[in-house]
């Protein structure tokens, strides 16, 4: 672990049999740095990882490590641990000898690779496990060895598959704050591929979206939260309620859509013109449900469909008629407070701020599909 | 619909009962290795038990071959028959069952309909996505006319948020047509958000069975309340046990908790959720004199999750609603805690220790 590893993609495209797993992606990552790759199934992911590993070569463009092209080089050489998906354990070695055998195969002596196993064991607090076979281990313990061979490696940048795909919901919160931990810890740089926006959100120093190929965001995980770029990223990270209209009148602060005859939204102020089809967006969490309410802005009658507990939140389902059906992550608290559980079937209200609306241009495909995550 | 079943001396289920009721919805969660897929078979018949019975309705199925329980039976491998379409496949119990040919064309054309299965007669499996897929195999299952559905991981292979629209689809479609559905999963969100009772299980034996919301804010058991969501724990010791109250003391800090039923001098621990916990600035005058640094202050989406070190070393984690204008603290910055009162929870300290009682793997 001596220095640290920075990443720049320039144009890089890689093609299968004519289809574009990767479709001119450029981007740079610091050394240090944490990211996420997040992205829908056959969205590329997996396909950016193996790239950077050397494990397959791009059809076009350049990549470079510390500002060196390495798009010639030899995985081996790229001073890069790819940690894939289905990582395999050398079941007839301990789990000390397992994450010894990677400075062993870089010429350390035997006992200097003992020394350094332990070490990283120590850091995934798996010490007490240095002499135990792989089958041993619970599925997070096997995880962590796989890390911790990926780190004894020495190298200085992480590429990881899905580390924790594997692992049952609880355990997997609780290791995602592990592994950037000890990423941070080690000081790696890291790449860690997931199609969980949770995970990603809650420990990337940048996420970068992908979706069909493309690269559709990169940024920090509160930027891609609060300003997304399209209506398929508000759905993807955080989710989101949407509702297609049409730009019907403008203020100085407000713009006004109508999403049905005589149903109309209040958003932030715009760069879109009145006539402008649209899509009307805001966040779950930040819609209420009042049980009692004058109908001012954005404060719209319905009847709640179904409420279900989601931990934090209660998620309450609204019918809205025409406008279609909109859904609120009221905390439980409060939820409980109002007696939500017990009002389904009842006409109450529901309710955003005006700032917590973004205004999409209405995509060229139907909305259904926008919002899809292929 | 009564389902009643026990086990005795066998490492996977340790003298199970339970009793589900008709057209319930109920979801059997517990971490990897506590039994719940082997509940799942024993009842499908895939399985047999080493003792106990099961009944489904009044009739006992204990030695019955699974194509004798009338169950639909659905896994996380989905296994679509590859040389039929689609709409063969959903068909494919009506037939052989052998029923009228319109009759059963009519009965899968509405079952496609209520799954909302989108997909022309020609498709074949291998041209659906994963959600497809899986719906079609769920509308399979249920064009069978089971009694009970059995739902093993059902959205296992699935992508994050497929699986979050899907698993309302399976509770709407669940209940629309009147069935009977024990649902087993890793993910106690899912589990949660679609169930009528959630059973908890560890080891082998059953924790705790109970309404989402009654586990979720008054577990019984302390391994329910770190299983099912987060929580923070606080070891203590009673000072004080009055009607209604008892007062907890913490390396010399106190903590007032409105429950009762603990003796002066008991070991506690306490559990506190995230959300339950608040954050004030070190000047604010709260009713908990309990201070800390920041550690880590992070935007989750719709919480704003911030790690706290306590000035008597321990951890403690606050999770708030993201209302758009998030309270901005800086790793570093001192904070006092403060808790919603009915958000503590005591529970008798573990004999075995609260690590081995809270264990997950």
């Amino acid at each position: 672990m001596t220095s640290l590893t920075s990443i720049t993609l320039v144009d890089v495209t890689k093609t299968f049999a004519r289809v574009r797993a990767i479709d001119r992606i450029s981007l740079e990552i610091r050394d240090g740095e944490y990211v996420c790759v997040l992205g829908p199934t056959g969205s590329g992911k997996t396909t950016l990882l193996r790239l950077i590993a050397g494990l397959t070569s791009p059809t076009s463009g350049d990549i470079k490590l510390d500002g060196k092209s390495v798009t010639y080089v030899r995985p081996e050489d790229r001073n890069a641990a790819y940690v894939p998906q289905q990582y395999a354990l050398f079941p007839h070695m301990t789990v000390r000898e397992n994450v010894a055998f990677g400075p062993l195969a870089r010429g350390f002596t035997s006992e200097e690779s003992l020394q350094k196993a332990d070490e990283i064991l120590r850091i995934v607090r798996l010490a007490h496990r240095a002499g135990s076979s792989p089958h041993e281990l619970s599925g997070g313990m096997q995880q962590r060895v796989a890390l911790a061979r990926g780190l004894a490696a020495g190298a200085s940048l992480l590429l990881l598959d899905e580390p924790l795909g594997a692992i049952d919901a609880r355990l997997r919160v609780m290791l995602r704050y592990e592994i950037r931990r000890l990423a941070k810890e080690v000081a790696v740089t890291v790449i860690h591929v997931t199609h969980d926006q949770q995970e990603a959100m809650s420990i990337a120093d940048r996420i970068a979206v992908l979706r069909e190929g493309t690269l559709a965001q990169f940024g920090p995980p509160s930027e891609i939260y609060t300003s997304p770029e399209s209506p398929f990223l508000a759905n993807f990270v955080g989710g989101a309620n949407f509702l297609e209209g049409t730009v019907v009148e403008k203020k100085p602060e407000t713009t006004l859509v109508e999403v049905a005859e005589g149903f109309r939204i209040a958003g932030p102020a715009s760069a879109h013109l009145v006539g402008d089809a649209v899509v009307a967006s805001f966040r779950r969490e930040r819609t209420s449900i009042l049980t009692s309410a004058n109908l001012e802005e954005n404060v719209v009658p319905g009847k709640l469909v179904s409420t279900s507990l989601l931990g934090v939140f209660l998620r309450c389902s609204v019918d809205l008629g025409r406008a279609g059906t909109i859904v609120a992550k009221v905390p439980l608290r409060e939820a409980i407070e109002q007696g939500l559980p017990d009002l389904v079937g009842e006409a109450v209200c529901v309710s955003t701020n005006r700032d917590a609306v973004i205004i999409f241009t209405r995509p060229k495909r139907p909305l259904a599909v926008e919002l899809e995550a292929l | 619909m009564n389902v009643r079943k026990g086990f005795r001396d066998i490492v996977a289920l340790d003298n199970v009962s339970l009793e589900v009721k008709d057209r319930e919805y109920i979801s059997i969660i517990g971490p990897s290795g506590c039994g719940k897929s082997t509940l799942l078979k024993c009842l499908a018949g895939i399985m047999k038990q080493d003792s106990g019975r099961i009944l489904i309705g009044d009739r006992e199925v204990t030695d019955l071959p699974p194509e004798q329980r009338h169950l639909g039976y659905m896994f996380q491998e989905i296994a679509l028959f590859p040389q039929m379409s689609a709409w063969e496949n959903v068909g494919y119990g009506p037939r052989v069952r052998g029923e009228d040919r319109k009759h059963a064309r009519q009965f899968v054309s509405q079952i496609i309909e209520m799954a909302r299965l989108n997909i022309g007669r020609g498709t074949y499996p291998d041209e659906l996505s994963g959600g497809a897929r899986q719906k079609t195999a769920l509308a399979r299952a249920i064009a069978a006319e089971p009694q009970l559905m059995l739902l093993d991981e059902p959205l296992g292979a699935l992508d994050a948020n497929v699986r979050l629209v899907l698993r309302y689809e399976l509770r709407r479609l669940v209940k629309e047509l009147g069935l009977t559905a024990i649902h087993v999963t890793h993910d106690q969100e899912e589990a949660m958000s679609i169930s009528d009772r959630l059973v908890i299980m560890k080891a082998g034996r059953i924790v705790e069975v109970g309404t989402p919301l009654e586990l979720y804010l008054s577990p019984k058991q302390l391994f329910t309340a770190n299983f099912l969501g987060e929580a923070n724990f606080i070891p203590g010791t009673v000072e004080e046990s009055n009607s209604g109250h008892i007062v907890v003391s913490v390396n010399g800090w106190k903590l007032s908790v409105p429950r009762s039923g603990f003796a002066r001098g008991e070991r506690v621990v306490i559990a506190v959720r995230p959300e339950m916990v608040f954050l004030a600035s070190a000047e604010h005058e709260g009713n908990i004199e309990w201070t800390g640094v920041v550690t880590e202050h992070v935007l989750l989406g719709d919480c704003v999750r911030t790690e706290i070190e306590l000035e008597n070393g321990a951890r403690m984690v606050s999770q708030m609603p993201n209302r758009g204008t998030p309270p901005v603290k800086n790793v570093g910055e001192r904070v006092r805690i403060d808790f919603a009162p009915e958000g503590l929870i005591p529970y008798q300290f573990p004999a075995q220790g609260l690590d081995v009682e809270l264990a997950l793997e």
